[in-house]
């Protein structure tokens, strides 16, 4: 992966001649009169497991909304191994899995019929081997007929990797999956994208836990104010420092 | 392919969670009831006024309790974000709207049905006499109507679902739109519901018909096109 640190640095063939996984150029997203993304830049390479961080408001989710054609940029291109995100946008769907902040899954039916539901929007005539195998790893086969509903926050944050995996995307984003879940879970979760990055796919994941982050990452971005702000490990480290004191700070004022 | 098999797909988990909530048709079927009921009660002392008034009370019963389904069609998706997953997976967003519409058209299908149950015992429409000729043409009328009242219903639903009082800007927005459906039917009931030979001033239930499909594929094509703008950030 390489992460474009200037705005109007152009995206590049990489040396392979091989389709970069995601390639963003000048990538603008306002709303209202807010600005969320200020022309962001990068790309990264099949294969590739990039780990974002920011403080809140800087425009990750932004991001991972656009890259996962749940948003239209207002300005920019956005291609997901080389499919305009505007123009191709169902062709790019079929490759890619994602991880929202909130799980996705009909409370109502169960972790099973929720596959079924979502298998069938991606054209999948039923479960896949290798999601009845990410079940069982996952620890979730004896509650697999249990509505939903009845499921704590870590079996709900396992049930969604499930769901973003079934149609086994070539591309996978995640939306802070560690957030709520105690050190077991956060590992479980861990464990899982590191199985997935071994297994080649390209990762991406929102996520303010630094170490864990960098841990599971092959590479990192750090945005700040809707731009790309760092890339270096320190220097991420640094800005997440700076922006945790200013939140900090602002609140004891 | 994959479009048909996402619309069947998304109508049969919507109507196989609302089987299991059973919220929205029951709420639904208890408001038109009980709005029968009060109409009902308040023409039973001058029955000359039933033929005029009961028809009108039956339409006021499926706008205001369709309200109620309408205003809940997303609330499923809602939780947990369902909704953002589904509509970045691989289907076009018109194809997710027209099972929406498919699904709630049913429930408030049911409620009518239920609506014109009701109105046959407490009005005393005999369906068994005078009146027996009336059910089918009303049956007819009664599902277009639901089917022209559901087309923008759930466009609108799914605009004012996330907002604060999005129940209150539902009705302000979908009522105006009603307009045009509201007084085909009115001027349709003398000949619907009581003698089908009155004088010709009054819309006949075969003209009726014909201007409810054709608001129907109007609606239907407008909300078709529109849907994907609403649910796309």
């Amino acid at each position: 992966m390489s992460a474009a640190p200037s705005p109007s640095s152009a995206p590049e063939e990489n040396h392979s001649g091989e389709v970069p996984a995601i390639e963003v150029e000048n990538l603008w997203k306002k709303y209202g009169f807010r600005l969320a993304l200020r022309g962001v830049s990068l790309r990264v390479s099949k294969g590739d497991c990039l780990a974002v961080f920011g403080a809140n408001g800087a425009g990750k989710s932004t991001l991972l909304k656009i890259l996962s054609s749940r948003t239209l940029p207002t300005s920019g291109k956005a291609m997901v191994f080389g499919k305009d995100l505007v123009k191709h946008k169902l062709e790019a769907r079929t490759q890619m899995g994602v991880v929202f902040h909130e799980s996705a899954l009909r409370a109502d039916l169960s972790l099973n019929e929720n596959l079924k539901f979502y298998s069938s929007l991606y054209g999948l005539g039923g479960m896949s081997e290798a999601t009845r195998q990410l079940i069982e790893t996952l620890g979730l086969q004896d509650r697999s007929n249990e509505p939903v509903r009845n499921f704590s926050r870590g079996m709900i944050q396992r049930a969604t990797l499930i769901r973003s995996l079934l149609h086994d995307p070539q591309l996978w984003l995640l939306d802070e999956p560690f957030t709520g879940l105690d050190p077991k879970g956060r590992e479980l979760i861990a464990q899982v994208i590191r199985s997935q990055r071994e297994q080649g796919r390209t990762i991406i994941f929102i996520t303010h836990d630094l170490d864990l982050g960098l841990e599971l990452s092959s590479s990192a971005i750090a945005l700040k104010d809707g731009e790309l702000a760092a890339q270096e490990s320190e220097s991420i480290r640094e800005l997440l420092l700076e922006a945790s004191s200013t939140e900090g700070g602002s609140k004891r004022a | 392919m994959n479009g048909w098999r996402a619309f069947f797909s998304l109508i049969r988990w919507d109507l196989a969670v609302e089987f299991r909530r059973r919220e929205t048709t029951l709420n639904m079927c208890l408001f038109a009831v009980l709005l029968l009921f009060i109409g009902s009660y308040t023409v039973s002392q001058k029955t000359e006024l039933i033929d005029t008034f009961g028809p009108i009370y039956y339409w006021i019963a499926i706008i205001f309790s369709g309200t109620v389904g309408l205003s809940r069609a997303f609330l499923p998706e809602r939780e947990n974000g369902a909704m953002a997953a589904i509509v970045t997976a691989p289907i076009d967003a018109g194809v997710y709207y027209l099972a929406k519409m498919m699904a709630v058209w049913l429930y408030v299908l049911v409620m009518s049905f239920m609506v014109l149950a009701a109105y046959v015992v407490l009005f005393d429409f005999e369906i068994y006499g005078q009146y027996s000729d009336r059910i089918l043409p009303i049956t007819v009328v009664t599902a277009l109507f639901c089917l022209v009242y559901v087309a923008p219903g759930v466009l609108l639903s799914a605009m004012t679902v996330g907002l604060k009082g999005g129940e209150v800007i539902l009705r302000i927005l979908l009522f105006p739109l009603m307009i045009p459906v509201i007084i085909v039917v009115l001027s349709a009931n003398p000949r619907l519901f009581t003698d089908p030979e009155l004088a010709v001033t009054y819309t006949s239930p075969e003209t009726a018909m014909a201007t409810l499909g054709a608001l129907a594929a109007i609606y239907v094509c407008a909300c078709y096109l529109l849907f994907p703008k609403v649910v796309e950030e």
